[in-house]
């Protein structure tokens, strides 16, 4: 693999970059282990100054070094980074820095967090309902998640303009498969993960002080899989239904 | 240049966007929105979304073109027939707009989030670009991605996510 040193030498001498009278600021944020949003612009401003996009021959070569160490690096307790900050002074001298930025980790988290709901329900009609003939006959579904001593329980009706209901069974595995830590899941298993994966986060990882405490949630979904978070999603903590104002916020 | 109009309903969809591979080293421009440009082996390589927007209703999917024939392009068993062009911003729903994408990056995962992101840097009032690249593929499966937004001309935002 190319040497960092070479690396630095191959941006110093990016042809793209036509002004190199300014310091050069380069940022790329790790979101997990497959999402990199980088972006790069002049001086000192993130806000003010022009953003220029990476000129891909040049910063793919930074990517893949970087994505090395950050896998290599990725338990490490002490010395865990989630971004890499790099500055081109106009004489070529170069810093950076690798560091954890906790609030864009935060804010990607918590995104992740609010639209759990609205993911699970959209995968459900438009992954797991293979008949769309089937979809026009209910005005909506209703789906419970429910955690109990740390296990995941779902209970999925449908609703027909009756106000009939019919137990859907979604342990039927379909087509779809999902790796997820090495193992295939189909889509009931797949989210019982994610929904225990969101009860984690939003109770003991990075968002336990901003999300309030539950253990239900109950989704109604519309035909086209798309829920409007002001009506058709509901947290409950044993059986009482929550106040939206942790979860809507940002919207 | 080839191109047309997507279809909106499940009897209606363009057959002549719904083929794999499509025409080779070819650029099909789309509803006037979407740029496709397909490499040496009929592959998408590249799409421009030149005006992303956010309309309602949603067009039609069609589920049989996502969960069967994207298995056509060298696809896991583990990944879902992905929109380029979001179902949500009225990508089209034939052939050309689907890629084989890891199915928890399509579901809640990387792809998602960046999906949700664009979405929250968008706004209504703008004009916002988004160009869709394919690094590198194995078969017909794209093994990276690289998404870059822009405002008018003015670059935003780059997500590079691994497939």
């Amino acid at each position: 693999m190319i040497d960092y040193n070479e690396i630095l030498n191959i941006l110093r001498n990016d042809s793209s970059i036509t002004d190199k009278s300014k310091e050069l600021i380069y940022e790329i944020f790790f979101v997990g282990e497959k999402l990199k949003t980088n972006t790069l612009w002049y001086g000192n401003d993130y806000q003010t100054d022009k953003k220029i996009a990476p000129n891909s021959e040049v910063y793919d070569i930074l990517i893949s070094f970087l994505e090395k160490k950050y896998q290599e690096e990725i338990n490490n307790e002490v010395n865990r980074w989630n971004t890499f900050t790099l500055k081109i002074q106009p004489n070529g001298q170069c810093n950076s820095i690798y560091w954890y930025d906790l609030d864009t980790d935060k804010y990607y988290k918590l995104q992740s967090a609010k639209d759990f709901p609205h993911a699970a329900a959209t995968n459900l009609v438009n992954y797991h309902f293979f008949d769309i003939k089937f979809k026009r006959k209910f005005t909506h579904i209703h789906w419970t998640m429910e955690v109990k001593n740390g296990e995941a329980f779902f209970e999925v009706y449908s609703i027909n303009k009756k106000n009939q209901q019919l137990l859907i069974d979604i342990s039927v595995n379909g087509t779809q498969l999902y790796l997820v830590e090495g193992k295939n899941l189909y889509f009931e298993g797949f989210w019982k993960y994610k929904l225990l994966e969101h009860y984690e986060v939003t109770h003991n990882g990075i968002l336990k002080d901003v999300w309030k405490p539950w253990n239900k949630i109950v989704i109604n979904i519309p035909p086209n899989g798309y829920l409007n978070e002001k009506e058709d999603i509901e947290y409950y903590l044993d059986d009482v239904k929550l106040e939206k104002d942790f979860f809507l916020r940002g919207y | 240049m080839a191109g047309g109009t997507p279809g909106r309903y499940l009897n209606d969809f363009n057959q002549a966007l719904n083929v794999y591979p499509a025409l080779k080293n070819m650029e099909y421009e789309v509803n006037g929105r979407f740029v496709y440009k397909t490499d040496a082996n009929g592959n998408v390589s590249e799409m421009t979304d030149k005006n992303i927007q956010y309309p309602t209703p949603v067009r039609e999917r069609n589920l049989t073109e996502e969960t069967t024939n994207s298995k056509k392009k060298g696809s896991k068993s583990t990944d879902a027939g992905g929109h380029i062009a979001s179902n949500e911003a009225n990508g089209p729903s034939e052939q050309i707009n689907y890629w084989p994408i890891d199915g928890p990056s399509n579901s809640g995962g990387a792809w998602r989030n960046m999906e949700r992101e664009i979405k929250r840097l968008t706004n209504p009032t703008g004009t916002f670009k988004i160009i869709y690249k394919v690094k590198s593929f194995t078969g017909g499966r794209p093994d990276k991605f690289e998404v870059d937004l822009y405002n008018g001309t003015t670059f935003v935002q780059r997500f590079n996510i691994d497939n």
